[in-house]
């Protein structure tokens, strides 16, 4: 379970997240979705603790970053919006690599790692170098890295930009497994038609606050907009920021 | 605000002020001096061999012509044409014609410096050792200018796509070849005759193309492959006397590195020490700067026998070795994965550490081997001397300098 209590922070000089409170629990899906420049990926920086906030705490099952940094850690596993991948290493360093930074069984969490190859058509592909693979390649690479892991928390940035329809069929049927094995998830995604087949709930952010959050039928009667048409909360919150 | 029409001029600026850049590193104050030093010997040792000189020499012809067909070769096409290029210019693809024909001339340049300078230092040769007579050799210096002209007109076609019918994949050897066989006429038979071959190939080459080059497509992917690569051999030159950011080195794959790092992976496990061997063994610019030291180390040792010279040799090649590794361990700073593996920074350091130990301990043993077999010049004590020092020297950088340095340059 995440909980992010009051956290507030940014760039250096940039406050870009103010007074943001939420959680994931167990066994759940919660997208976090809103415009460019909303604070998306800056909340996720500081979950992953790659930036530090002025204030607030994040917690994953009662442990933060700084009362254990390790075993914080050992709890997420992430999923890039971009693929950063070894240029060094192929494909599967890249998983034994996760294996050995995780600490995992090697004997089991291959097998794992087999299957998920095989459902993203990777397993031909173990020796190549994946720096070389297409954008969407190397999206499932990093899929697959994370999901291998038994992070209780997985963090998804756009996970389906770039993904062919079969891939993110297949990402949807992943994350319902992780949910139902009880971990949690979270994701930032534009495309809501797309996340609402698995996400419980969405927050929105808006200018690095929150602007609503709740299930699909929940945001669209806050934004008076037909249940079909979510694209237009956006712009119904774009008229709220006066930008239209 | 962006003209076509001044491209090329503004490509052209931004190289020069690049090129600019770097050339001050390389003709530093001490490669000056070399120089100076180097082309004053030589020039003594080219007029004094030249007094030597009394009647024709049968060799002479050949060398000149050998020497002439390698001057030939100096030079590429510059295009400076970007990979951004094959999106933003494709629009005006139309209008290339033009701006390949600037780089056609701009890349006769630095070849015209060349040609120049060879055939002025070949003048007095020429003219002792062959029974040439000057207004002939002036023709065969000519004609190799118009032979580079056609050399890069021949590179330039080469980057379009030719429709079927005017397909022309003309070879540079076929180049080089008519060349030689045109200077071994202007040489053997009538000078003239080098020069006439070589305008009229040119002139025909030009009446082909006319028809084709208004209107043919530039094949980008090659255009631009090549140019990299031709801009990478530069940036290469220049590394060699000042870190170029641009030649990072890239990552090579092969049996023996694999089997090496499988080896050297069972025998140090560790999350980041797996990193960092592979970044060792497949980076190639690592494992040549490593590389570098125990060859040239052992080759240095091998042939010198002065034993103060040997013992800083012996010494300091080891130190710097290990020192000029340390950036390896920066190596994965802006992957922001490796920040969030599960491990600490402490853990980093100690597999970075570990991994330096056995590439220090294999040059130690190299250089131990070969001072042991030059035991006999440089007497047994030193040898022995300069082993165990050695050992000293890797037990000194690894567990009291290196930790020091690593944390310091964490912190700052």
């Amino acid at each position: 379970m995440l909980t992010v209590e009051h956290l507030s922070g940014g760039y250096q000089h940039l406050q870009i997240l103010k007074d943001v409170s939420f959680t994931v629990n167990d066994g759940e899906v919660v997208g976090l979705i809103g415009l460019n420049g909303a604070g998306k990926s800056t909340t996720i920086k500081h979950i992953l603790g790659l930036l530090q906030a002025t204030s607030g705490t994040v917690k994953i099952n009662d442990v933060s970053l700084q009362s254990d940094l390790q075993a914080y850690r050992q709890q997420i596993a992430f999923v890039p919006e971009t693929p950063i991948l070894y240029p060094e290493l192929t494909l599967r360093e890249h998983l034994e690599m996760t294996i050995m930074a995780y600490q995992l069984d090697s004997a089991a969490t291959w097998s794992v790692a087999e299957k998920l190859l095989k459902l993203f058509r990777l397993d031909q592909m173990l020796d190549w170098f994946p720096t070389h693979f297409s954008k969407g390649m190397q999206q499932k690479v990093m899929i697959v890295n994370a999901f291998m892991t038994p992070a209780n928390l997985l963090i998804i940035d756009e996970p389906f930009t770039g993904l062919d329809p079969l891939a993110v069929h297949n990402l949807l049927d992943l994350i319902a497994t992780k949910k139902a094995a009880g971990k949690s998830v979270l994701m930032t995604t534009h495309i809501l038609a797309t996340a609402k087949a698995q996400a419980d709930r969405f927050i929105l952010l808006n200018q690095g606050t929150i602007r609503a959050a709740g299930t699909v039928s929940e945001l669209a009667a806050e934004f008076k907009v037909a249940p079909n048409q979510l694209d237009d909360i956006y712009l119904q919150m774009a008229k709220e920021n006066g930008d239209v | 605000m962006f003209d076509f029409q001044t491209l090329w001029s503004h490509r052209l600026k931004q190289h020069l002020r690049q090129q600019n850049k770097y050339l001050r590193y390389v003709f530093n104050d001490h490669l000056i001096l070399a120089v100076v030093f180097v082309v004053g010997a030589l020039a003594f040792w080219y007029s004094n061999a030249l007094q030597q000189i009394t009647q024709p020499l049968w060799w002479a012809g050949p060398v000149v012509i050998i020497i002439l067909a390698l001057v030939l070769l100096i030079g590429r096409l510059a295009i400076l044409l970007v990979k951004a290029d094959q999106i933003f210019l494709l629009p005006r693809e139309a209008q290339l014609g033009r701006y390949l024909k600037q780089a056609q001339h701009y890349s006769l340049a630095l070849p015209t410096f060349v040609m120049i300078f060879a055939g002025l230092v070949l003048t007095p040769f020429v003219l002792r050792a062959t029974s040439l007579a000057g207004w002939s050799w002036l023709s065969i210096v000519l004609s190799l200018f118009v032979y580079k002209d056609l050399d890069l007109s021949l590179m330039a076609n080469q980057l379009l796509r030719q429709p079927a019918d005017h397909k022309m994949n003309f070879n540079r050897r076929w180049l080089v070849l008519a060349a030689v066989l045109s200077w071994i006429l202007g040489f053997y038979v009538f000078g003239g005759l080098a020069l006439i071959v070589a305008v009229l190939a040119n002139v025909a080459w030009c009446w082909t193309q006319k028809t084709v080059f208004q209107t043919t497509q530039l094949n980008w992917r090659l255009a631009i492959e090549q140019e990299s690569s031709r801009q990478f051999r530069l940036l290469r030159f220049y590394n060699l006397f000042v870190d170029v950011p641009e030649v990072g080195g890239h990552v090579v794959s092969n049996k023996l590195i694999n089997v090496c790092l499988n080896w050297w992976r069972q025998r140090q496990p560790g999350t980041f020490s797996y990193l960092y061997q592979s970044a060792f063994l497949r980076r190639t610019d690592y494992l040549n700067i490593w590389l570098r030291f125990l060859v040239i180390g052992m080759v240095l040792l091998a042939l010198i026998q002065q034993p103060i010279v040997v013992v800083i040799l012996f010494l300091l090649f080891i130190y710097l070795a290990g020192y000029q590794l340390i950036p390896l361990f920066h190596h994965f700073d802006h992957n922001p994965m490796t920040q969030l593996y599960p491990t600490t920074s402490s853990e980093r350091q100690h597999d970075f550490e570990r991994m330096l130990q056995p590439l220090l301990f294999i040059q130690w043993l190299g250089y131990s081997i070969v001072v042991a077999l030059n035991g006999q010049q440089l007497g047994w004590w030193l040898v022995l001397g300069l082993i165990g020092g050695g050992l000293v020297m890797i037990i000194l950088f690894l567990r009291l300098y290196l930790p020091g340095r690593l944390t310091k340059k964490k912190r700052s």
